[in-house]
């Protein structure tokens, strides 16, 4: 960047020759020698040249791949590779977006020609992949009169991938896919609820026959359970700009929180034996096909991990509403249920679910609530999304509003709720 | 070859004038010593003045590097409902059409509260908006039915004194009214609610709707 005046010294030029004036006027040679002194520096400032920074810069991590939550030491090393001492230097390190430091990222420094500083601070590991931004040296002469700004380029990464624990069992709906799994069905058959019973029939397995009621009035009859079967179920972020918002700052934005809930749902479906898939509402393209197993899981870490549409920031591009929705639609298999993690602050979102629906899919809503009554406008978007939740479960699509904390006791909540 | 500066050329020409008044080429009407100094002291204050003046105008400037410390910010939902109020509130153009925005969101919201909250139909909700009938609060009532808000005059002067617009008064006290719907039961119930009695038959009970 071309160096730029930083008008430290515009005045002096002044007050010099006021101090002269006085001198003058009051016939004092020592005041107007003083005015000489300021003239001197004033001169000084004149010739005084930001020089360029030629810095070689190296950044350590004390872990590259932390788990969310631990703490990491950014180590960055600096060393003046250029002929020239830089006299007053100013650093501010490009600590990715996503994450926050605990002590200053900047150092101000002068470093001789083969010098070096070091600057440390740590930061929270969040989840998702992060990358450093450049390095931003500041230059100043010796006087400050001239500032000069470059940026230096050291690529870091860091990848946090989420520990995929499950939540609490998210209660799925109804009957879904051929496979046995845990979706209470209402077809007799295998499983370990009480169904009904019936006449026995000649195959029928001696364990199953009704003894009791043998005893009681000398037939045959068989208990059937209720048949268990497997879920294919699909994962939907709420990813756009519009879900990117917190009740205050420092604090996970509902996008992080709908994220962290779908891991916590993709574990907990996965373990029970659900094919489960995830699909982003986001401008970059999200899509992992309902599935199950090893690879399916290593698949999804990664992808909730380092998926650039399901990023703790928001991402650029913009999001074409009908075009998304429509092939959400094609790609959903017709018997998925879909588990919608949205914070619901516009309509967008609820109608998808709505529509979702239409098309034949059983919706739940997980909304994390990011919603505060601080102020009267604040105080509306709370009163709107309590408006869409009530017209959701009014339209029959199940929601669980999470407030803040776990969502374990809401999720135990709500299906105490929908099982009453 | 460009243009000498006039500047350049009235300078030079003053230092010519004044050594040839030092080497007493040209006959002076004033001593060099007293009257002269004092009108070189005088140009000089004047000049330091101007300079300094300078200086009050001129900003400093350096590079802005914002605190990468910090997270990314992220807005809080309704942020920019208050930021709209702020606009709606002052005396710019733009003020009137957002003042009609911010009304027509808080009428959408309100009818939606009443539907959903008070299970009114949402033709009756809006007869009640618009008959103002639907809260206690007369200034809220009036703020969505589109009526100049009915203050009292202590109000008024409050309103004066204090920094905060009449619109945005009137906009938070209706929103505040809107939260208060349906909130307690008690005084819901003994309020009297015209209308009520003509609620949307094809509604689901509240047992099947409430999950």
């Amino acid at each position: 960047m071309t160096p730029f005046d930083t008008n430290r010294w515009v005045g002096v030029d002044g007050a010099a020759l006021l101090v002269g004036a006085a001198g003058v006027l009051a016939r004092r040679p020592a005041l107007l020698l003083a005015s000489v002194v300021g003239l001197a520096a004033l001169a000084a400032a004149r010739i005084d040249e930001a020089p360029a920074p030629t810095l070689d810069v190296e950044r350590t991590l004390s872990d590259d791949a932390p788990d969310p939550g631990d703490e990491v030491t950014v180590t960055v090393r600096v060393r003046n590779v250029g002929d020239r001492a830089l006299p007053d230097l100013r650093l501010v390190d490009g600590v990715p977006p996503a994450l926050s430091a605990e002590d200053p990222a900047r150092l101000g420094t002068a470093l001789r020609p083969g010098a070096g500083a070091t600057v440390s601070y740590r930061i929270t590991a969040v989840r998702g992949e992060h990358d450093w931004e450049p390095l931003v040296a500041i230059s100043r002469g010796a006087t400050g009169s001239r500032e000069r700004t470059a940026e230096i380029d050291a690529d870091t990464m860091m990848q946090c991938s989420p520990e995929l624990s499950a939540t609490a069992d998210l209660p799925l709906r109804g009957l879904t896919t051929q496979f046995s799994g845990r979706v209470g069905t209402d077809v007799p058959g295998a499983g370990l609820e009480f169904y009904a019973t019936r006449e026995y029939r000649r195959g029928d397995p001696v364990s199953r026959i009704d003894w009791n009621r043998y005893a009681r009035t000398g037939s045959l009859s068989t208990v059937q359970f209720r048949q268990e079967r497997a879920a294919s179920v699909v994962l939907l972020v709420d990813a756009r700009e519009a879900a990117y918002v917190a009740p205050e700052q420092g604090v996970p934005n509902a996008v992080e929180r709908g994220v962290d809930a779908a891991t916590g749902a993709f574990t907990a479906l996965l373990e029970s034996g659900d094919q489960v898939g995830i699909a982003a509402l986001a401008p970059t393209e999200c899509w992992l096909p309902p599935g199950a197993g090893a690879a399916h899981r290593a698949r999804a870490r990664d992808l909730f991990a380092t998926h650039p549409a399901l990023a703790p920031t928001p991402g650029d591009g913009r999001y074409y509403a009908s075009v998304e929705l429509r092939r959400l639609r094609n790609r959903l298999p017709a018997d998925a249920q879909v588990l919608v993690f949205s914070p619901l602050v516009d309509d967008y979102a609820a109608k998808v679910a709505r529509r979702i629906d239409a098309y034949g899919h059983l919706v739940t809503v997980v909304s994390p609530d990011p919603t505060v009554e601080s102020t009267p406008g604040r105080r509306l978007a709370r009163i709107e999304r309590e408006n869409r939740i009530s017209r959701l479960r009014r339209a029959g699509v199940r929601v669980i509003d999470w407030a803040e904390g776990a969502i374990d006791p809401e999720i135990e909540r709500a299906s105490a709720r929908w099982s009453g | 070859m460009s243009r000498p500066d006039p500047l350049v050329l009235i300078a030079l020409v003053a230092a010519l004038l004044g050594l040839g008044i030092v080497a007493g080429a040209f006959g002076v009407p004033f001593s060099l010593r007293s009257a002269f100094v004092t009108l070189v002291g005088l140009l000089a204050l004047l000049q330091g003045l101007r300079y300094a003046a300078v200086r009050r105008s001129t900003p400093r400037r350096a590079t802005d590097v914002e605190a990468p410390e910090r997270r990314h910010r992220v807005p809080v939902p309704g942020d920019d409902v208050d930021e709209q109020l702020d606009v709606a509130g002052g005396w710019r153009g733009r003020g009137v059409t957002v003042r009609e925005k911010v009304r027509d969101r808080l009428r959408a919201a309100l009818v939606e509260t009443l539907v959903l909250r008070e299970n009114y139909t949402e033709a009756t909700a809006t007869d009640l908006v618009d008959e103002g009938t639907w809260t206690d609060d007369p200034v809220a009532a009036a703020f969505v039915a589109g009526d100049p808000p009915p203050f009292s005059l202590r109000r008024r002067f409050a309103l004066f004194v204090s920094s905060e617009s009449a619109f945005r008064h009137a906009a938070a006290r209706t929103i505040r009214a809107i939260d208060d719907l349906g909130r307690d039961e008690s005084t819901a119930g003994t309020r009297e609610r015209p209308g009520a009695s003509s609620r949307d038959a094809d509604r689901p009970e509240r047992g099947e709707a409430s999950w």
